[in-house]
């Protein structure tokens, strides 16, 4: 699946998630967050929902290589526990080109696998476009 | 948590080999931070960090400021206006804009963001964090 080509309001496939303790620790790891928060009460960091909820979602569909990440708005509700199942939905809220880029908004919802809202947000990608001659 | 006119500030070196782990830890493998030849060809002409990497460091700051709060009630808004490469020193910076109480809640927004040693703001934006007058 091409994520260029999906039409605004095109809802993708919603997935499910979990974050177990080997995910979240190599996702500390790598953005070297040592908060006690999360090592003391087992809490996943919101900017991990975030990230890896919705690659969850777009697992599989293409985005040309080069896209740049551009603008990102987040809501969080309620904490996820490392071991939490998530479903995560994607909703394409604009696409559009503008000069030599592609703008492609993302609408993405995190709720717990009993409904309740766990973190909302928005996501802008600027998808480089081919020159035209 | 009384006085958090401005938040602590949060400093990262930004390496290469950071950015690896992180497109592993988030299977996002957007050659734009990966590949070091595709990147050349790019209009950054160099790999770039990824933009939730950077993004990573605010929240920890919001974190750092307000705990469980920031996780419950957190809101950002963020325009990422610049490329972080590897090797850059990234800072993070908020000052707290307006408090707003309600009966038994208060909603601080602050304006927060990320800028390199150059001095250069590469993300900008605004957080909101709505702590409970339980004191």
């Amino acid at each position: 699946m091409d994520l260029e080509t999906l039409p605004q309001g095109y809802r993708l496939q919603p997935a499910t998630y979990t974050f177990t303790r080997e995910l979240v620790k190599a996702y500390l790891d790598a953005v070297q967050d040592r908060s006690p928060l999360y090592g003391k009460s087992a809490l996943v960091p919101p900017m991990a929902v975030a990230a890896l909820a919705m690659r969850a979602v777009l697992e599989g569909a293409r985005l040309t290589p080069g896209t740049v990440h551009a603008a990102q708005d987040l809501e969080f509700a309620s904490p996820v526990s490392v071991g939490e199942e998530v479903v995560c939905s994607v909703t394409v809220a604009q696409n559009s080109v503008r000069r030599e880029w592609r703008f492609l908004v993302l609408e993405v919802s995190v709720n717990s696998s009993r409904g309740r809202s766990l973190m909302q947000g928005k996501t802008t990608l600027l998808v480089p476009q081919p020159a035209t001659p | 948590m009384e006085n958090n006119t401005r938040l602590p500030i949060i400093v990262k070196k930004v390496t290469q080999e950071q950015v690896h782990r992180y497109a592993a830890a988030s299977a996002d493998f957007n050659p734009i931070h990966v590949d070091p030849q595709f990147a050349a060809a790019s209009s950054f002409g160099r790999p770039v960090a990824h933009g939730m990497l950077v993004l990573a460091f605010l929240s920890e700051m919001m974190t750092q400021a307000f705990g469980e709060a920031w996780l419950t009630t957190g809101k950002l808004k963020v325009r990422l206006k610049a490329p972080v490469f590897p090797e850059a020193i990234v800072e993070t910076f908020g000052e707290l804009r307006s408090e707003e109480r309600q009966e038994k809640t208060r909603e601080l927004r602050y304006a927060v963001g990320c800028r390199v040693q150059t001095g250069e703001e590469v993300i900008v934006g605004e957080a909101r964090v709505t702590l409970s007058d339980t004191v």
